[in-house]
């Protein structure tokens, strides 16, 4: 309070003689102050949504023009920064109590799981919508594999959302139109199936004896009635742990590094000739055979059940950006390389809202040449719903010209770039929907066209468009397809001009 | 957190690091939240615009220049903006940039435990001008800086400063003190 009232004194220096006065007043002002209060499973449940959308950006990465990406990012690596209902510590030995804590022995047992599908009535999931809840929700991130949002996708000029004054120049700028080339398309089925990914529900009430004991005399979980899990941790300790994530409700496990136990070679950082005496160059970069058969190792030894995903694939994006880089020397170099496996649904691939092959991917760090996390271990279990599917062709093909479900296209550029796209096929696109502080992941039938001719690789990578087959999402894009120049410069907003009038 | 590990932080993020951006979500998740908060008064809202503000610094990310100004500024100005559009879309006829301008304009969620001295507190804040009300709360509620407080409003930091003066001697002169212990009297009961 002394600090607010000096900085009146110095505007006003009559009003010191008033001083006890203000104080009374600050000090009501403060008492008026509305109890915010911040809940910890929000707070940590965003964390991970954010961090799943890091990794995400990470593999994106190559789709950005190289001006933009100099010095582009690790490629993905998992840090699973999630709720923790229940922390555990994994060692040897029986249930006991030791320093308040708990140690659990596992039963390793042989992992069951297996694809399942539950048909429900029509419609079962509500609108496919984003942003449906009154308060238009975002929350994508969760689940991985995610599309980006409308900034950027295609490459070239990353339509950004203006802010206050401080939106640099992005340079140059270029609208793209997609050009089909294949033969006509035909839509004959008036439906499609809608997949959404499960979870399982764990009552507290399984976990029995050990809850009664996590209360350690403080609290007594019985007298809350029933509970659900909702988000778990699990931390290993020793040299080069790991933390454990699982979200039960969504269906979904991280596997990350535990940062305490593994070096963090830049902790003693304090200048930037530090950093750039640590950091790794080119010729630390492992092979891919050698990246894949760390990840491969890393994968089978904790059981996971490849069955559901296709080849391995390294994620190299960063490579193409290292090779088109003049100075070589100054290139950020990543610390880790990302092995993708494939999610396969009917033996094709599941791609992202932005065209990209999604699935479980496994970090591998090159600097200590072990695995150091795996993302999106996902449920294999559905429940399926029918939706109208669109059956006007002129509007697919009106959707994939302005690049798809994510794609912009700035008529008014001066810039347009034409992109031809083959014959697409049917596959599922993985997106992710939040409502009501809930998130949940639905695979939707869509046409995957193929980007066949591309005008400049240096500055377009995108692999494919996606367009959703479902008629509820294509209802949803048209109001997007025609976007104004992005500002670049947003003085607009430094005046109090929302966003959503310089986007309209 | 040190200004120069952040300043650390930032630089990291922007040089491709974003995994980093986790420290900085640390950081600010609680005070965005309640600067939310300030201005909608319902959980909810505040949740679901909290993330849209942090998805959009994410994505955003590198298009922040150190030079130009603070990184705090630069995350509540996102957050003020998602504000301003959520208001927008809720109330498209009126001109409304937060929950105070909303007096008399229509029903609202709003948290109701918090209703009857939220009520109380738009009596008190009717007193200020617009401009005024929100210096005075970046200031008291938000602990904000004048710095930080220009660089969100767009304004220069000694017209910060003389409108938080303005507005407190305003309250001085009209006396208004009796009022608020008044106010404070019920909300204690």
């Amino acid at each position: 309070m002394q600090i607010i009232l000096e900085d009146l004194y110095s505007v006003e220096p009559g009003l010191r003689k008033h001083e006890e006065e203000l104080k009374k007043i600050l000090f009501e002002i403060v008492q008026l102050r509305p109890e915010a209060n911040f809940d910890e499973n929000y707070r940590l449940q965003l964390r991970r949504q954010l961090m799943v959308r890091v990794s995400e950006m990470q593999r994106r990465r190559a789709s950005k023009p190289v001006w933009e990406n100099i010095f582009t990012g690790r490629t993905p690596w998992i840090m699973a920064g999630a709720l923790a209902a229940v922390i555990l510590i994994i060692s040897g030995g029986f249930l006991v109590q030791k320093k308040g804590l708990v140690s659990l022995n596992l039963k390793q047992e042989p992992l069951a799981q297996k694809f399942e599908k539950i048909s429900l009535g029509d419609n079962a999931f509500g609108s496919l919508v984003v942003g449906q809840s009154a308060q238009g929700t975002l929350g994508r991130g969760g689940g991985g594999g995610n599309g980006s949002e409308a900034y950027g996708l295609g490459g070239g000029g990353s339509a950004s959302v203006p802010v206050a004054g401080d939106a640099k120049m992005i340079a140059p700028f270029y609208g793209y139109k997609y050009v089909y080339k294949g033969d006509p398309l035909e839509l004959k089925d008036d439906s499609v199936e809608v997949l959404r990914r499960m979870g399982f529900d764990v009552a507290a009430s399984g976990l029995g004896k050990l809850l009664s004991t996590f209360g350690m005399g403080m609290v007594n979980l019985a007298s809350f009635g029933s509970l659900n899990v909702q988000t778990i941790n699990f931390v290993s300790e020793g040299s080069f742990g790991y933390m454990i994530s699982a979200n039960p409700q969504e269906g979904s496990v991280y596997i990350s590094q535990n940062y305490l136990t593994w070096p963090q070679p830049f902790a003693d950082c304090r200048d930037s000739a530090c950093y750039e005496q640590k950091r790794l160059r080119i010729s630390d970069v492992l092979p891919d055979e050698e990246v894949l058969k760390i990840a491969d190792e890393f994968v089978k030894a904790h059981g996971l059940n490849l069955s559901f995903y296709g080849p391995p694939e390294i994620m190299n994006e960063w490579r193409l950006n290292y090779e088109k880089t003049e100075d070589k020397s100054q290139f950020y170099i990543p610390e880790v390389v990302t092995a993708l496996y494939p999610l396969m649904l009917n033996g094709k691939y599941v791609y992202d809202e932005g065209g990209n092959k999604t699935g479980m991917s496994v970090s591998v760090n090159l600097r200590e040449k072990r695995a150091d996390g795996i993302g999106n271990i996902t449920s294999q279990k559905y429940e399926a719903s029918n939706y109208a599917a669109e059956t006007d062709v002129s509007r697919i093909l009106k959707l994939a010209e302005h690049g798809g479900y994510w794609g912009l296209y700035y008529p008014e550029s001066a810039n347009i770039m034409e992109i031809e796209i083959g014959a697409p096929t049917v596959g599922h696109v993985l997106m992710s929907r939040s409502k009501d502080g809930k998130n949940s992941f639905l695979l939707v039938p869509s046409l995957i066209f193929p980007v066949i001719g591309q005008p400049n690789p240096n500055y377009y990578t995108a692999q494919n468009i996606v367009v959703p087959l479902a008629k509820e999402l294509i209802e949803e894009r048209r109001d997007f397809w025609i976007m104004p120049s992005p500002a670049v410069d947003a003085p607009a907003a430094a005046e109090g001009i929302s966003t959503a009038e310089i986007k309209n | 957190m040190e200004k120069i590990e952040e300043k650390k932080i930032i630089e990291n993020c922007l040089a491709g690091n974003l995994e980093e951006f986790g420290k900085l979500y640390d950081l600010y998740a609680e005070r965005i939240y309640r600067f939310i908060y300030f201005k909608t008064h319902h959980r909810e809202t505040a949740q679901d615009l909290a993330s849209q503000t942090f998805f959009k610094a994410l994505e955003n990310i590198r298009n922040f220049d150190p030079a130009k100004g603070l990184f705090s500024s630069w995350l509540y100005r996102i957050a003020a903006n998602s504000v301003i559009d959520h208001w927008r879309k809720q109330k498209k006829n009126l001109n409304i940039d937060d929950i105070w301008d909303l007096r008399g304009k229509g029903s609202i969620a709003q948290d109701a435990e918090n209703k009857d001295h939220l009520e109380r507190v738009r009596q008190y804040l009717e007193k200020f001008s617009p401009e005024q009300r929100q210096v005075v709360i970046m200031r008291v509620w938000d602990e904000l800086s004048y710095r930080e407080i220009a660089e969100i409003l767009g304004k220069s930091e000694a017209s910060c400063k003389m409108m938080f003066s303005r507005a407190l001697s305003r309250l001085r002169k009209e006396e208004i003190l009796a009022i608020l212990i008044l106010l404070f009297s019920f909300k204690i009961i």
